[in-house]
């Protein structure tokens, strides 16, 4: 196993306690030649190849076999589980969402869903069971999580106060391409160098 | 240049140090916040775009004109809301420091364009905000409508929301901008607490009353 890269992908898992991201259930990979590298609360890196996937490990490969995503995070911080209790959709409540997470994040039914959904977006929650990112870096799909957990907050909180004014769809996209194409590129060519990749 | 080379090297220095607070007290994330020092009347120091507080040091800071903020030397590239901080400055006097982010508590009342009300303020926490804080219209960013929604709500005020953004705190000087941001998230942390136990008639907090109420209200 490489190991720049098997720690990397610790790393990311550890920040999500530091981040107060965490919960139960929690998951983080990456796709490799090898195989995908794979953790959960065990805190142990394993190499878990698709056709041997089990439980958690293998809703981060039906998720791979489907996208083109490089990295996963399946974690369950306090607002965005509530929201995927609730099984609604976030809509774009804050610029940093419509741009780092796109228009809306929705909730899907289970495991296959999830994969389906995210051939077309970096983002779902998964009815009851948290939220998935993706993204060409961990550090794309761990900020994805961060900007998703703060836009679940205005949405959970904004309810006692008479619910947010959504950003329009076609602002929302247009942010969305702006960051796309300004800031990515480098940013992910930076981060895979990082990350080990 | 009316300011000494002494006052330039404290003021960077008071920049830095403000950075790393916020972010200790999880004011700002990461690279998502700004703040602007003013040095004299036609120019201000501003923290240069894309930098974390850590990694920032005091000579990264880019002086910029506050007339014209495209004009700017010495320091890194400064943030592209630099226009937000110096046309408050230019219109206020007053103003020496100021602080954009987008935190929690926050952000909520930003997406829900609401105002906070005087109501839920005590007597020093009004005095520091300076009354009522209102929601500036919303324009995408670096926009003349962002710039000139976000100065208006700052009419007589020390603190704004920014529609569907974040927030804007402005004080005489940066420890007094710092106290300004505090002070605004205390309140609306408070105040939307205030709101859910109001809401569901229970006598004590907790995130899950609020979770519970949410997913009851807005649930599937």
């Amino acid at each position: 196993m490489n190991e720049k890269l098997k720690d990397s992908v610790l790393q990311y898992f550890d920040r999500l306690r530091e981040y107060g991201l965490h919960g139960e259930g929690d998951s983080v990979s990456v796709r490799t030649e090898e195989g995908i590298y794979f953790v959960d609360n065990s805190r142990e890196v394993k190499l878990i190849t698709p056709e041997k996937a089990a439980g958690e490990g293998a809703l981060h490969a039906k998720i791979y076999a489907a996208t083109d995503a490089q990295a996963i995070v399946h974690a369950h911080p306090d607002y965005v589980s509530a929201v995927s209790r609730a099984g609604v959709t976030i809509p774009a409540v804050i610029d940093d969402m419509a741009q780092i997470v796109g228009p809306t994040c929705r909730t899907v039914a289970n495991a296959e869903a999830a994969a389906k959904e995210l051939k077309k977006r970096n983002s779902c929650l998964i009815s009851g069971d948290g939220a998935v990112t993706t993204g060409r870096t961990l550090n794309e799909a761990f900020t994805c999580m961060m900007v998703l957990q703060k836009a679940a907050i205005c949405f959970v909180s904004a309810s006692v106060l008479g619910g947010n004014k959504v950003i329009n769809g076609f602002e929302a996209r247009l942010m969305r391409f702006v960051y796309k194409k300004k800031y990515s590129k480098i940013n992910t060519e930076n981060n895979m160098e990082r990350e080990g990749k | 240049m009316s300011w000494s080379k002494e006052e330039e090297i404290k003021l960077r220095r008071v920049v830095k140090d403000s950075g790393v607070k916020l972010l200790k007290e999880n004011l700002v994330q990461g690279t998502w916040g700004n703040m602007a020092q003013r040095l004299d009347k036609e120019y201000m120091l501003v923290t240069p775009t894309g930098l974390d507080y850590e990694a920032l040091t005091p000579e990264d800071m880019p002086v910029v004109s506050i007339a014209d903020p495209k004009i700017w030397r010495d320091g890194k590239k400064p943030t592209s809301e630099r226009k937000i901080h110096a046309y408050l400055m230019l219109n206020r006097e007053e103003i020496n420091a100021t602080i954009h982010s987008h935190p929690y508590y926050g952000s909520i009342f930003a997406s829900a364009r609401k105002e906070l009300p005087e109501s839920a303020m005590t007597e020093e926490e009004k005095k520091l905000l300076g009354g009522s804080v209102r929601v500036g219209d919303y324009g995408l960013p670096g926009t003349k409508k962002l710039k000139e929604g976000t100065v208006k709500a700052m009419e007589g005020r020390n603190a704004c929301f920014m529609a569907n953004h974040g927030v804007f705190c402005a004080g005489r000087d940066m420890d007094e901008a710092f106290e300004i941001i505090r002070c605004l998230e205390r309140v609306c942390k408070r105040y939307i607490e205030q709101l859910t136990l109001k809401a569901t008639g229970e006598k004590e907090y907790s995130d899950k009353l609020l979770f519970d109420y949410f997913i009851a209200k807005c649930g599937k």
